[in-house]
């Protein structure tokens, strides 16, 4: 529970798909709050609704009930621009614009909100530079790794300086070596930066060493069962995923994921 | 360096390869029509072929290849910008879209060819409105094609430019539009193909001027080497257009190796 006026807050959100067959009901009673500067992570098995809970974030689907709260403000129809520019959307696979170079595929957020101003161009070396990937600014896509174009739909994400990242699985499809990486990267940037994170994963480890708070989810529907403090202290290295503490957490949360009734996960 | 050689020596040999099967068509085609002595009337040496043509090139061909090529570039510069705004509105539109479908299949799949005798009727013999029936086919080829590729707009692109809060327009100019330049391509290409069969259809029909009609005269004439003469040139400005839409494509689709 966030004490003071949380940054992020959902409050009894539900959402139901209509097929024709079918409704679906993918969430139920969502109640998620994510404090300033905090990071929180969302666990949960496959097709628990974790990646629609962002999605609703992002106002890329509406809720079928509950309210949204960004700074307390509360979504609307139509979220404001000044609303769509506080949060920037880290995908589960990199979507990169194939036929715009890497500098353009960053740029390109800028252009379509229209804030592609000198100071936000420059952060786009910046952020380029930090990730050492400056010298591949005039590259496509196409001749670029997997793990490169991940780090490049972070930077586009985070170039307009956006006060919360919604992260899906950003490196769900990558190797153990190169994901452990890219979380230790992605740590160094949050410490320097200190946005607002919710990051989606079903890789309980990940979400230990990452966040200050973990939401557990079951599914089907999908529904928050628990919600976990991590008491471990920052700055965080992989070194600590050995530790006892940082085991338990661990074994605690398997757990909870493991009492979700299998049969129910189609 | 030995990229850059690599490219060039790659570009050489898809040059040459079709060069040198060309070469030995050729050459089977004269020795078989000279060995097995087939009549010129049924199927000419190729040597006669070039020989007659380029003789009779300036008088009786060449004014023709003018108005046979107009009315392909007419009805193309028509149908290109046609056939991609009608995608570009199908698109946007699932009842239109799902509506008119049918009946865009319906006209690619109908010759050309049993349709001009209708056309002829509404527009008279002259060859100035031509251009619509080349208009009639290609049109729905590209309007085809393109449709796909702007329905075929991957969600994850989309979702990203709902995230900026992006309207329909923007996105549709943004993403959906350059993303679909392949298939609009692939259409535009099919789109020469047929364009070339529709005026030569509509040229044996409706009489000259045109290269359709000179097929039929020199047929009538039995002057078999002049009607491949005829045949070789439309198909060259088929394949001229065709080459020049591919060259266009790879300067626009650069992210398609």
């Amino acid at each position: 529970m966030v004490l003071s006026e949380p940054k992020i807050k959902l409050v009894n959100i539900n959402k139901t798909f209509k097929t024709r067959r079918k409704t679906i009901v993918a969430l139920k009673d969502i109640n998620i709050e994510v404090a300033d500067k905090e990071f929180v992570a969302i666990v949960g098995p496959s097709g628990c609704g974790k990646s629609t809970i962002i999605r609703l974030i992002d106002d890329i689907i509406k809720p079928t009930s509950g309210e949204i709260y960004i700074d307390g403000e509360k979504y609307g129809k139509v979220i404001p621009q000044s609303t769509i520019q506080k949060m920037g959307f880290i995908f589960q696979s990199p979507n990169l614009l194939p036929w715009l170079t890497v500098r353009e595929n960053v740029e390109f957020t800028l252009r379509i909100l229209k804030i592609d101003n000198q100071s936000y161009k420059e952060n786009v070396d910046k952020l380029l530079e930090m990730m050492n990937l400056k010298r591949f600014e005039n590259s496509m896509p196409s001749e670029l790794s997997q793990s490169m174009l991940q780090r490049i739909g972070v930077i586009r994400a985070m170039v307009y300086n956006p006060e919360i990242l919604l992260m899906d699985e950003p490196y769900g499809q990558l190797d153990e070596t190169m994901r452990e990486q890219l979380n230790l990267e992605l740590l160094d940037i949050w410490s320097k930066l200190g946005q607002s994170i919710i990051f989606i994963t079903h890789n309980v480890s990940e979400a230990v060493l990452l966040a200050d708070r973990v939401y557990v989810m079951s599914t089907n529907p999908g529904q928050i069962i628990e919600e976990i403090k991590i008491d471990i202290p920052r700055p965080r290295t992989l070194d600590i995923m050995q530790s006892e503490q940082f085991v338990n957490y661990e074994e605690k949360i398997v757990k909870l994921i493991g009492k979700v009734d299998l049969s129910k996960i189609k | 360096m030995k990229a850059k050689k690599g490219v060039h020596k790659k570009k050489q040999k898809n040059i040459l390869a079709p060069l040198v099967v060309l070469g030995i068509i050729l050459v089977v085609w004269e020795a078989s029509t000279r060995l097995f002595n087939i009549p010129r009337t049924i199927f000419p040496p190729i040597s006669s072929i070039i020989i007659q043509t380029i003789d009779n090139f300036a008088v009786n061909i060449w004014s023709h290849v003018l108005v046979t090529i107009r009315t392909v570039l007419l009805g193309m510069v028509i149908a290109i910008p046609l056939g991609v705004l009608l995608a570009a509105v199908f698109s946007q539109f699932k009842v239109l879209r799902y509506g008119m479908t049918p009946i865009v299949l319906i006209l690619v799949v109908t010759p050309m060819i049993t349709l001009v005798p209708l056309f002829m009727l509404w527009m008279g013999f002259d060859y100035g409105p031509r251009f619509i029936v080349v208009v009639v086919q290609c049109t729905p080829i590209i309007l085809l094609n393109t449709l796909t590729g702007f329905c075929q707009t991957s969600s994850k692109y989309l979702e990203l430019m709902k995230g900026y809060g992006s309207s329909k327009l923007k996105t549709f100019v943004k993403v959906v539009f350059p993303n679909a330049l392949p298939q609009v391509f692939t259409g535009i290409k099919l789109g020469c193909i047929f364009s070339t069969i529709a005026t030569t259809s509509i040229e044996m029909v409706a009489g000259q001027p045109g290269l359709g009609y000179r097929v039929t005269y020199f047929s009538g004439q039995i002057q078999t080497e002049l009607v491949f003469g005829c045949i070789i040139c439309i198909a060259s400005i088929g394949l001229l257009l065709y080459t020049l839409i591919s060259i266009i494509e790879k300067r626009v689709v650069t992210w398609i190796q």
